[in-house]
């Protein structure tokens, strides 16, 4: 039976290792500083790759951008502890939409996830139960409006943008923020 | 008479049992006169692709997937600017062509023709073409059938509607309270009418209907790899049955990405759904269309993350032929 | 030892599970098992039709995780534990596996699998750790071992002892990835001969192959590039010394043709059929 202060030494060393593998803390003493740097790498461009192929919309939209500003908000942002890679993508996507309005595609992956799933602290939660969520696509002028029940399916619809919808459940999200 | 000399509160409980049972009876009614619920034999299911697309989602369905199939073979060009279609450069090879495939391409002018009015001449051929021969095999209804299946459950709610009126007649003659009974027959007949409509929209036999899962189950594995990458280097075959069974937005050709959008909105009505997962059909069954390709989008990839767990519930927008 | 929680069965030939394999998988012939990824399965609801049609024709399933968290300092989250046994128990799975590492610490997630400390105080930690998911698991678990680029300093134990050990300890399974041993092999100066010899064979449940890629004077193990003939070289040394129940090919990005993977698991196949004929020479 381990003590805990077996498992505290073993916390502290391994939240350091997990630091300089971030890139958020130096290489910790008696590592191979290249080793660290090279793994760092791996784990940095394992987490770009997982998104662009979880988020095809959004790695096509930005295209030869993505790389760098997904590292930008990689650098500052730890991996959500749940929903992985969709989770990450997801809040990314959040800090782009702050900036202007999402590409149509975009928008329209984000509305079904958040269809699926529910945004938390921690990253992204499956919904249960009865879900709706609804958003305006701009170039195309409708909406979109969708509709879950968890386990039996979903139904989507398209309104004329200038229709409004009446919220019943779930959240409430546009591509446009007003 | 027994059911008009019931008193307020019993006829009304009676009436709405009446109503209840009328529609459970209105349902198996429909059931059965969708024809044989067996598969027919192997040379009943033995369809064309195209002929398999009209009965997996009808002359849209056809449509979609000869003008997609054609573009994608390059023997037509589609314009996206000027959304017309106009002729690629035909092989005059040996290949085989459909007949479908000839009438659509054989029709073009010179100059092409704008999508919408392609898309509704190939409706009108598919139709042309398959019904027959899908009614012959039992796999659609012919008209008489879709008059009988329509009718029938009608006149049954219909007789239900009448007890209700003739008692709403007689309860105003002895000057009783009738609030209830008109709400009753409000919802009853606007119930009715709804009931119908949508549980008749479908014009297959029960045996089309099942030839339909039975192929879709079969093509399970197909349709989750071509959902989750782009179904490039397909057989010319299996491109073909996974357009014509699940419809054109599980196939993602970056050469097909402008047609596919303009096909999903082609004549779109005001509303129009997906269909739920788990039900069959499709736009042409169910009057929708459009907006089914973003959950496709986003169904498919979130298997292929590994973190989003939507492979586990159920396969996203998994329902064979749902999704538009 | 509970002798219900050796492994008694052969799997045969396998391949990872993953949507965009589906159809692949669906007509290749003399796939025994295939691998499902844990983390992307609900608990609850239908299993999705391409899976059931495999299992209407008999196919094994295994069940895959990487989110445990074996070797971390905390204890496995019952949470985490409750998920892999009810999925486990909902595609009818005959084993689960997770990796001999650790995938968070200090409130951070990697989102990758990390190596562990290979210290005597790390063993008692996992020991304990694998003891308490053996438990909460309805069938048997595989521990395996993964690739890494880099290593904890002075290490008390090789990796083969330290896996050795952890097995032997809590009654747990082997699930030997020859990929990952090349990669540390290649990456580290490993003799992966030796490596070999000291696992405790009657305890392999099967094998992963897949493939990498040498970059930047590394080798990666990327499971997205062809499957390299070292790996299958280890395969045939392995064989030599055991018969394994089951190899399963792994491949999680840039898929090739059909023919390609079809070469890669013929590959595998070979390398089995001329074991067995070995075996029965001796």
């Amino acid at each position: 039976m381990p003590s805990d202060d077996a498992r505290h030494r073993l916390e502290r060393a391994q939240a350091g290792f997990l630091r300089a593998l971030t890139g958020s803390a130096p290489s910790p003493p008696g590592f191979e500083r290249s080793d660290v740097e090279a793994a760092a790498e791996s784990l940095a461009s394992k987490r770009r790759r997982a998104v662009a192929r979880t988020w095809p919309s959004l790695a096509r939209a930005l295209g030869d951008g993505f790389r760098e500003r997904f590292d930008a908000f990689a650098r500052q942002t730890p991996l959500p502890a749940r929903g992985g890679p969709l989770a990450d993508g997801r809040a990314f996507i959040e800090l782009l939409s702050r900036e202007g309005p999402l590409p149509e595609a975009v928008s329209r992956q984000v509305l079904g996830v958040d269809l699926r799933f529910r945004r938390s602290g921690d990253g992204l939660v499956p919904r249960r139960g009865f879900s709706l969520v609804h958003g305006v696509l701009p170039a195309s002028g409708y909406r979109l409006l969708g509709i879950r029940w968890a386990g039996h399916g979903e139904r989507w619809f398209r309104l004329p943008a200038g229709m409004a919808v009446p919220v019943v459940l779930g959240r409430r999200w546009s591509s446009q923020r007003s | 008479m027994f059911p008009f000399y019931l008193r307020g509160p019993q006829f009304l409980m009676f009436y709405i049992t009446l109503l209840g049972v009328g529609f459970i009876a209105a349902y198996l009614l429909i059931k059965r006169l969708r024809g044989p619920g067996d598969e027919g034999t192997p040379a009943d299911r033995d369809l064309d692709p195209y002929a398999m697309a009209f009965l997996a989602g009808g002359g849209k369905r056809a449509a979609d997937t000869v003008i997609a199939h054609l573009v994608e073979r390059g023997d037509l060009v589609y314009d996206a600017q000027a959304k017309r279609l106009l002729r690629g450069e035909r092989a005059h090879t040996s290949r085989f062509w459909h007949p479908l495939e000839l009438a659509i391409h054989d029709s073009l002018p010179e100059d092409g023709r704008s999508i919408g009015s392609v898309h509704q001449q190939a409706m009108v051929v598919a139709e042309e073409l398959f019904a027959k021969e899908l009614i012959r095999k039992r796999l659609l209804l012919s008209s008489d059938e879709r008059l009988r299946l329509k009718r029938i459950p009608s006149y049954l709610l219909g007789a239900i509607i009448i007890i209700g009126l003739v008692k709403l007649d007689l309860a105003q003659s002895w000057n009783r309270p009738t609030g209830y009974l008109k709400v009753l027959l409000v919802v009853g007949t606007v119930g009715s009418i709804l009931f119908v409509k949508r549980m008749t929209r479908d014009t297959r036999t029960l045996r089309g209907k099942r030839v339909v899962k039975t192929l879709c189950r079969q093509n399970a594995a197909l349709v989750t790899t071509a959902r989750a990458q782009a179904a490039s280097g397909l057989p010319e075959k299996e491109s073909l049955l996974l357009m014509g069974l699940f419809g054109l937005s599980v196939v993602t050709l970056p050469a097909l990405a402008e047609l596919q959008h303009s096909l999903l909105h082609l004549a779109a009505p005001l509303m129009s759904g997906g269909g739920w997962t788990s039900g069959g059909g499709g736009p042409y069954w169910y009057g929708g269309g459009g907006g089914g390709s973003s959950c496709s989008g986003s169904g498919g990839s979130s298997c292929g993350g590994g973190g989003g767990s939507s492979c586990g519930g159920g396969g996203g927008c998994g329902g064979c032929g749902g999704g538009g | 030892m509970t002798p219900g929680e050796r492994w008694p069965g052969t799997l045969g030939l396998g391949m990872g599970w993953r949507p965009e394999l589906a159809h692949f998988i669906d007509r290749h012939p003399g796939l025994g098992f295939v691998e499902l990824l844990a983390e992307d399965f609900e608990p609850r609801g239908p299993l999705p039709p391409a899976l059931e049609n495999l299992r209407e024709r008999g196919m094994t399933f295994v069940l895959h995780g990487v989110s445990l968290s074996l070797g971390g300092a905390a204890p496995p989250e019952p949470r985490r534990l409750e998920h892999l046994a009810r999925v486990a128990e909902r595609v009818g799975a005959v084993l689960v596996s997770d990796h001999v590492c650790f995938v968070r610490a200090g409130g951070l997630e990697s989102g990758h699998l990390l190596p562990v400390p290979r210290t005597r105080e790390m063993l008692e930690v996992l020991v304990e750790n694998v003891r308490l998911a053996r438990e909460a698991l309805p069938v048997p678990l595989a521990l395996e071992n993964i690739a890494t680029l880099v290593e904890w300093p002075s290490p008390e134990l090789d990796e083969a002892t330290l896996l050795a050990e952890l097995v032997e300890r809590t009654d747990t399974l082997l699930l030997l990835d020859l990929a990952n041993l090349h990669a540390n092999a290649r990456n580290h100066g490993w003799e992966p001969l030796s490596w070999l010899e000291r696992l405790p064979w009657e305890r392999l449940a099967y094998v992963h192959m897949a493939g990498g890629v040498e970059q930047g004077g590394r080798y990666h193990d990327t499971h997205a590039h062809p499957l390299p003939r070292e790996p299958l070289e280890l395969l045939a040394a392995l064989c030599e010394r055991t018969r394994p129940p089951g190899v399963l090919l792994e491949r999680d990005d840039h898929f090739p043709p059909d023919a390609e993977l079809a070469a890669e698991l013929d590959a595998i196949t070979g390398v089995l059929s001329r074991g067995e004929g070995a075996h029965a020479v001796r």
